[in-house]
């Protein structure tokens, strides 16, 4: 199969690949430049696992071809910590027990991430539909949701006090 | 206390939540090859060819195995016929179909390809004739005479046959003003981890040495049971488990493709890394919960229970998995309920039919134990004119009783469940809660009222080790290993797996409370069988119960070892010294004395020549606990209530939850916060189980809910906000008094949740008995009234 040629940012450092049209970028990611903490839990787009942020949104990676990710600027779960720092979200959930097995939560915080850029005064209501395509078996997503509110109050005291 | 009862944030963490905690799937060797399946089409056929021409010439794939080669080259797969009363022929497996294929997805043979994307490839390449045969999918079908006959070896499609009786059956019967008969099912559904099966098998020809990493809940098991199928010795087998994306029982699968990838392994000498697909786990991984349920309670017209009878089948699928007795007997002696039965007879069957095979699934079949006598206890209220609730008051096993053995075998522990009922139904409102029922009717809108409680066992006296023996009693055992080094940091090693329940940092918080260190001095490892002692694994709620008491007594040897090398290096005997945990105190005639931990480890380490003569040099201990010989069935038992509140749309058929209420006891609470996440996940589990999960299957035995398009497990839309009240009682025979509750929470909601809309629409005329209750079968049932109505 015939291969071409990419370029794409992921978290601040560029890249030059070579792959098949075929690839699937979660798999561009993970096997080809060794970003494992994006998560693969179904082929069908529904769980949520592989969830990343391209040109600001999140998208699921696993329904994406690594083609498409050609001059893309890429977040994954790995540059959501600045310089050793957990995130306000990543702290959020660590203070709220929003994890368990963990397996979702790259994807959960990422979303969560894109909810609260979008929303900074999510109600309960928002943020549970915010979430509705991250699936997680091992919570029932309440200490999730208190996660993501407490995360809006710790961002929102951060702008007000920039 | 420090640490015991604090919801200390959990060391697994920060790992997780930058994505650096290493899963099965972030695993690569060098020279690493890829495992694909080549997977039945059918449900029922029998295998005329399997032509690997055209496969073994694509320079992609480096190896096929077919079932005629591993069935020459393995041992068939075990199934566990311990707690089984009857002795009976099992189904024969080996890791790949030989001669006929009895479940859609059933391996027939596995390729070994240079990468991933060549291995989805070439897969189509292996050519299988088949010859369909005729399908059953109805247990009840399977039963019939002149059905076609699974397996040859077998009489029938009947498994396995067990039978439980316990204290007078034919008095209770004997004795009641009337019998209610009533018939349940709960519908085939799954766990579905987020994170799927995945094996990397990596063999040694000269030194005979197989290395396994798997996302598996019982390595030294895994191990035990691959050494037996292969045949390798099983001192040369090292099973590591990653963090486990979520196990919930499913994950304690001896799976065939575990032995069919280590085979390629073993045949290539080149590691093979297996991940499983969502559609092929949908399949044909375990499948769980189908039971039917066939009831006769024995009552008196004041309300007492005396007794009861039930006759209960699994539907087994293809082939016994070797953990299908376990949910078989949780589903039938669970009827007995928290209640004071004089008599209870079960008698259970698993029945062979083309479907996937029925495994383990957090609860272990109790959530129809719960469902079937809680339902019951509902049906005698209304047909006494009684509250339930009064009925439950009337029949539930009393504080002043414990600890009691009920009439089938059960040794309640400890406990208040009569004040857990109080406590559920004050924190409802319920007295209003049935106001505002009859209110609510009076406009057309029907909101109903279900309650569950039960006792749950934390810790299984079952499945402990990997060859059972038939009909031999057992005890669950834990065994562990403690180190402090010279720097004083501690190690906790258990062989055990860490599958997200915080077992890194309630085990910290127990080692830690004990030797009165700081958290951050001790790390927990778990997973590898090279550096763990024996244990059963992460399953069957034991951990709080089983291996943090054996954690806790080998701190306390620990503490003991410093404090008399402290002792001696004082001068002083042991029984004058204090340890505080950064010392050991003497106060001695001439004024206090101390030595520092430091001083103490740096001395066994490396000054041994002032240790006393006969003491171990170094700062290690075991922790070893074994459960009391008691019970035949549980270790430790929490307990819990489950109310819901729910109001039926009758147009759309949907359920909202107005309320749900958990009351629970599991012993000494370590950590809180875990417990509760605990709680609420796994009620979350059972309220897509009850409502929106769901594997059908079609006459030919084809799945049509084959990946999460139509396999429904709830978002955080379909999950309410769940209220946690706690009362603690210490298990009295356990050291810390933890009761085990990994799985407890799993059994109540199904119950609660039919309870709740027969409460809110049996009035109308119909009679909620099955599960799922999803829209569409709820209109069905309303539909039928308005038929005959």
């Amino acid at each position: 199969m015939m291969k071409r040629t990419i370029r794409l940012t992921v978290n601040g450092k560029q890249y030059v690949e070579e792959v098949e049209p075929r690839m699937l970028l979660v798999h561009l990611l993970r096997e080809r430049l060794g970003l494992k903490g994006t998560h693969i839990g179904c082929e069908d787009t529904i769980c949520g696992a592989c969830t990343i942020l391209m040109n600001g949104n999140a998208i699921k990676s696993c329904t994406i071809l690594a083609l498409r990710a050609d001059g893309a600027n890429i977040t994954t779960i790995e540059g959501v910590a600045a310089e050793g720092k957990l995130h306000p979200v990543q702290e959020a959930f660590w203070e709220e027990h929003a994890l368990e097995c963990g397996y979702c939560t790259p994807g959960m915080v990422i979303s969560a991430i894109q909810l609260l850029k979008r929303n900074p005064n999510p109600t309960e209501d928002d943020v549970r539909h915010g979430l509705e395509g991250n699936l997680c078996r091992c919570t029932g997503y309440q200490n999730i949701v208190k996660a993501v509110l407490s995360a809006a109050k710790k961002l929102n005291k951060r702008t007000k006090s920039d | 206390m420090r640490y015991i009862g604090k919801s200390i944030k959990r060391k697994e963490d920060p790992a997780f939540l930058t994505g650096n905690a290493t899963y099965i799937n972030d695993i690569s060797l060098p020279g690493m090859l890829y495992a694909g399946f080549v997977r039945s089409p059918y449900a029922h056929a029998r295998i005329i060819k399997v032509n690997t021409e055209q496969a073994e010439a694509d320079s992609r794939i480096v190896a096929i195995i077919t079932g005629e080669e591993a069935a020459s080259k393995t041992q068939p797969m075990p199934v566990y016929t311990y707690m089984v009363a009857k002795s009976v022929e099992k189904p024969i497996r080996h890791c790949l179909a030989t001669d006929r294929v009895r479940y859609v997805g059933e391996a027939v043979a596995v390729i070994a390809a240079t990468d991933m994307y060549s291995a989805a490839d070439v897969i189509d390449s292996v050519k299988v004739e088949y010859e369909p045969l005729e399908v059953l999918i109805d247990p009840e079908k399977a039963l019939e005479p002149g059905a076609i006959k699974l397996h040859d070896n077998l009489d029938s499609n009947v498994g396995m046959v067990i039978t439980r009786e316990g204290g007078d059956v034919v008095g209770a019967f004997k004795e009641a003003d009337f019998v209610l008969k009533k018939r349940f099912s709960i519908h085939r559904h799954m766990g579905s981890p987020i994170e799927t099966r995945g094996i990397i098998a990596d063999y040694n020809k000269w030194s005979q040495e197989l290395t396994v990493w798997c996302s598996t809940q019982i390595p030294h098991i895994l191990g035990a049971h691959l050494a037996d199928t292969l045949q390798i010795p099983q001192q040369n087998i090292h099973v590591i488990a990653p963090f486990v994306g979520g196990g919930f029982g499913h994950k304690l699968q001896f799976a065939p493709e575990y032995v069919a990838v280590c085979l390629l392994a073993m045949k290539i000498g080149r590691p093979v890394k297996w991940i499983e697909d969502r559609s092929e786990s949908l399949k044909a991984w375990v499948h769980a919960r189908e039971q039917i349920s066939e009831i006769e309670v024995a009552v008196k017209n004041d309300g007492t229970l005396l007794g009861a009878k039930v006759k209960l089948i699994t539907n087994g699928g293809g082939y016994l998995d070797d953990r299908v007795s376990g949910p078989t007997i949780g589903a039938a002696i669970w009827a007995v309920g928290p209640y004071k039965m004089k008599g209870f007879r079960a008698d259970m069957k698993v029945v062979l039919t083309n479907k996937c095979p029925y495994g383990a699934y957090r609860g272990f079949g109790v959530q129809m134990g719960v469902l079937t006598i809680e339902r019951c206890v509902d049906l005698i209220a209304h047909r006494l004119g009684m509250d339930p609730m009064d009925v439950r008051r009337k029949n539930l096993v009393t504080p002043d009783m414990l600890p009691h053995r009920n009439v089938i075998g059960m040794c309640f522990d400890s406990g208040n469940y009569p004040k857990a009922l109080e406590m559920a139904l004050e924190k409802a409102g319920y007295q209003q809660l049935r106001e505002e029922q009859r209110r609510l009717r009076k406009q057309g809108r029907y909101i109903g009222i279900g309650l569950t409680i039960a006792v749950e066992a934390g810790g299984w006296n079952t499945y402990t080790a990997p060859m059972a023996v038939p009909f031999v009693r057992t005890l669950d055992f834990a065994n562990l290993t403690l180190k402090m080094d010279i720097s004083t940091g501690v190690i906790l090693s258990i062989g055990d797996s860490s599958v997200g329940t915080g077992h890194h940092t309630t085990a910290a918080q127990v080692i830690a409370e004990e030797l009165a260190i700081d958290i951050d001095k001790v790390k927990v490892i778990e997973g590898d069988t090279a550096i763990s002692l024996y244990d059963s694994g992460t399953r069957a709620s034991r951990f709080s119960g089983v291996v943090l008491p054996a954690a806790k007594l080998g701190a306390i040897n620990l503490k003991e070892k410093i404090k008399k090398l402290g002792a001696f290096l004082l001068g002083a005997s042991v029984e004058d010294v204090e340890y505080t945990g950064d010392k050991v105190i003497w106060m001695s005639e001439a004024g206090e004395q101390s030595i520092s931990l430091k001083d103490i480890a740096h001395a066994a380490y490396a000054e041994i020549a002032r240790l006393p003569v006969g003491m171990e040099a170094g700062l290690e201990s075991r922790g070893s606990f074994v459960a009391p010989n008691i019970d035949t069935v549980g270790v430790t038992w929490p307990y819990m209530v489950h109310l819901a509140v729910v109001e039926v749309d009758v147009d759309t058929g949907f359920i909202k939850f107005l309320r749900y209420i958990v009351v629970d006891d599991c012993g000494t609470v370590v950590n809180p916060a875990i417990v509760e996440s605990q709680i609420i996940g796994a009620t979350a589990m059972c309220i897509g189980g009850s409502i929106y999960e769901e594997l059908v299957y079609d006459e030919d035995g084809q799945l049509l809910t084959g990946s999460f398009v139509d396999y429904l497990v709830p978002t955080a839309l379909e999950i309410p906000s769940i209220e946690v009240y706690h009362m603690e009682t210490p298990a009295p025979q356990i050291p810390g008094g933890f009761k085990g509750m990994g799985e407890a929470p799993n059994v109540y909601a199904y119950g609660a949740i039919i309870n709740a809309v027969a409460d809110a629409i049996e009035h109308l005329g119909v009679e909620v008995t099955a599960m799922p209750l999803s829209p569409p079968n709820i209109l069905k049932l309303l539909r039928g009234v308005r038929k005959k109505g």
